[in-house]
């Protein structure tokens, strides 16, 4: 559980972040969402002290961080930035065991666990732990910053637009794996992002920031349909709704039943997504599509339903 | 890549014509070496050609060779194999020559003659450099690079150590001052190596400081400034009234010899020189480090000392290195000074050979300096490339 109180950061008469409190409880991935300058990468660094809050606390378990030293806390959390800030110096194994070396683990734990890392990352420590950063491509270096931070199994991962140099088909990849990743890992992550699309598709809940206030901290779905002010309707835009259509699966809404005339309707699995759903419509001009589960009819879908599974009609 | 070497190879193809017709100019020119009756008269000035007889002619072949198969469409490993060792190979053919000639002469007029090396002679060692830098461009990493760079070295080494050049006159000036040349070599060594070492000590935390503290940048790089662009005989008259007052407080001091002139002054003011590369460098490559990288250090808990000695320090390397070895180089030059003030080194041998218009006593002071100078350049490029290895500079 971490639990920021009035957390405020001036830098001279330039208020970065102003009085800002969230309570994020433990296995949660919260999304900071909000354009440049609105100060989410300043309340991320607030959080493991690469920066000083001005006033107000960040509270961990009920323990004050301020009363911490910064590198104990620091090693109590994966801390992963945009350009991976891999020692290029030292072989991914070194890399990814900086912080158990830091924690003084013993030399085969902390090689087995080296192992483990790239593996759950998806890179494979016989071809990849005594290479070097300047001879892995951008995703595989962001995989590497990624084991490297959870070497340790901090329950409290930070990250720092860490998709936002790497190209775009990769960048889907990462992101759906780091989903994966945290269910598996169930993780705490607070994630810092411009991205609506990354934030809408990572997040369990998103707090938007404008200026270094709070906007609103709520799910997508909630920003969607209670919007808390006009910033926060006009930043997600007219298409939000679509967007909210990749965070639930078929299997998650009521289908219509299967009844007659599916002859020659378009099929789509039950794990799909209500956004690949809605494409599968549109792409064969079709009313209805059958959803199948294991070869198994199990209903059907229409514009109606997936309207309504959104709660459309919820939306003031 | 592929396109930037072989751009290299075919520059190379220039130099090594280049350096070969000035190898074959240096042959036909007319002061190759010059007989002389005793050590300060000047002597009679002749070709390679006239001195060397049917050798002169081998000499020839050898450069017109060399710039031959340099344009020919050889395979780049075997060009470069011939060419380079028929480039290094004229320059221990033409020393052996002048060591042999030297001797005969020296038997036929007595003791007193003297053969020295013309201008021709060391510009056409220059000539050597010069296609064997080219040709060893061509022969691939390992034993063929090695051989063509290091063979012409080994040459002239065994002629030297083997006593084939005793009677050439610079050797005639060694078998004269040995035991001092040895002795003043040493002192050089101390010079260079004592006052790159003090200049590391200070210069590099000082770069860090500049670089970690940027208020005091100012001042640390204008006070370093100002004494690497005093001239050393200023500087070392400056320094001469408070060391002789200080040696005169103090009779520790004055037991190590400390003295206005002398050694003390010519290592501070050499340290002083050092200091201002090996800063400078420290600085750059400590401000131009990879911000993300100094980011995710203090994010994952690293402390202080341990970024400064794991992260920090390995990236800067290669650039302060490369300060280092700047400061090496110019101290080499630089302890000459110590010749004028009474500091001893091979400067010595410069001065009193300057005074005495000696060439051959000059030259047995500054060979050694440029082999030196030499030396200290290829074997700091060395740990540099090694420390270079992660790709962070060059």
């Amino acid at each position: 559980m971490i639990e920021i109180t009035g957390l405020t950061k001036r830098y001279g008469d330039f208020t970065a972040v102003d009085n800002v409190s969230l309570s994020i409880p433990d296995g949660q991935f919260t999304v900071l969402l909000g354009p440049s300058g609105s100060g989410k990468t300043t309340v991320l660094r607030m959080l493991n002290r690469m920066v000083t809050p001005t006033s107000g606390e960040v509270r961990i378990n009920g323990k004050d961080t301020a009363a911490e030293k910064p590198e104990q806390l620091r090693r109590s959390m994966g801390y992963v930035i945009q350009n991976t800030g891999l020692f290029p110096n030292m072989t991914v194994r070194r890399n990814v065991a900086t912080v158990p070396r830091l924690l003084g683990w013993d030399r085969a734990r902390t090689r087995a666990r080296v192992d483990e890392m790239l593996s759950i990352v998806g890179l494979d420590p016989d071809t990849y732990a005594e290479k070097l950063p300047s001879q892995l491509s951008g995703g595989e270096a962001q995989r590497v910053g990624v084991a490297r931070a959870l070497a340790a199994d901090p329950p409290i991962l930070l990250m720092d637009e860490p998709f936002g140099a790497v190209d775009p088909i990769t960048r889907d990849r990462l992101q759906l794996e780091m989903k994966r990743l945290q269910r598996q890992l169930k993780k705490t992550v607070v994630f810092v992002t411009h991205d609506i699309d990354e934030a809408t598709l990572l997040s369990d809940k998103i707090a938007l920031l404008r200026g270094g206030v709070l906007q609103q901290y709520a799910a997508p779905e909630e920003l969607w349909k209670q919007p808390a002010n006009e910033f926060v309707r006009d930043f997600f835009g007219e298409s939000f709704g679509l967007r909210i259509m990749v965070r639930h699966g078929l299997s998650e809404i009521t289908l219509e039943p299967v009844g007659e005339g599916i002859d020659g309707l378009p099929r789509v699995g039950i794990e799909a997504t209500l956004k690949e759903a809605l494409a599968e419509l549109i792409d064969k001009r079709a009313e209805r599509i059958v959803v199948v589960d294991g070869g198994r009819e199990v209903g059907t879908v229409s514009f109606t339903t997936l309207m309504c599974a959104l709660g459309q009609e919820d939306r003031s | 890549m592929v396109e930037s070497v072989r751009d290299t190879k075919s520059q190379a193809r220039v130099v090594a014509v280049a350096g070969s017709l000035l190898g074959i100019a240096t042959i036909l020119a007319p002061s190759f070496v010059i007989f002389r009756a005793n050590r300060i008269v000047n002597g009679q000035p002749a070709s390679a050609m006239a001195a060397f007889g049917a050798w002169g002619w081998v000499l020839l072949g050898m450069w017109v060779l060399a710039g031959a198969l340099a344009l020919t469409r050889l395979p780049y490993k075997w060009r470069g194999l011939a060419v380079g060792l028929l480039g290094g190979g004229a320059a221990v053919v033409a020393t052996w020559r002048a060591g042999v000639t030297a001797a005969q002469y020296f038997a036929e007029k007595g003791d007193v003659a003297r053969l020295s090396l013309g201008w021709a002679f060391w510009v056409m060692l220059l000539a050597s450099y010069l296609v064997v830098f080219a040709a060893s461009a061509w022969t691939p990493y390992g034993a063929s690079r090695a051989l063509v760079s290091y063979a012409p070295a080994v040459g002239v080494l065994v002629l030297l150590f083997g006593g084939s050049l005793a009677s050439i006159s610079i050797m005639r000036e060694y078998a004269i001052n040995a035991a001092d040349f040895w002795a003043q070599l040493r002192l050089q060594l101390f010079y260079v190596l004592g006052a790159t070492s003090l200049g590391f000590l200070i210069g590099m935390p000082l770069g860090l400081i500049a670089a970690r503290r940027p208020a005091t940048e100012p001042a640390i790089f204008t006070t370093l400034n100002i004494l690497e662009v005093l001239p050393v005989l200023a500087f070392i008259g400056l320094l001469n009234p408070i060391l002789t007052n200080l040696s005169e407080k103090s009779p520790a001091l004055q037991a190590m010899g400390v003295r206005g002139v002398g050694w003390a002054p010519v290592l501070i003011v050499l340290t002083a020189y050092a200091m201002y590369p090996i800063a400078r460098n420290s600085y750059t490559a400590m401000t131009t480090l990879d911000p993300a990288v100094l980011d995710a250090a203090r994010g994952v808990g690293m402390k202080r000392f341990r970024r400064l000695f794991e992260v920090e320090l390995p990236l800067a390397a290669p650039v302060i290195l490369a300060g280092l070895r700047i400061a090496l180089v110019q101290t080499t030059a630089g302890a000459i000074i110590a010749g004028l003030v009474g500091g001893g080194g091979l400067g010595t041998f410069v001065f009193l050979g300057a005074a005495q218009t000696a060439t051959d006593l000059i030259l047995l002071g500054t060979i050694p300096i440029v082999v030196m100078a030499l030396f200290f350049d290829r074997g700091t490029r060395m740990v540099q490339m090694f420390l270079g290895r992660w790709g962070v500079a060059s």
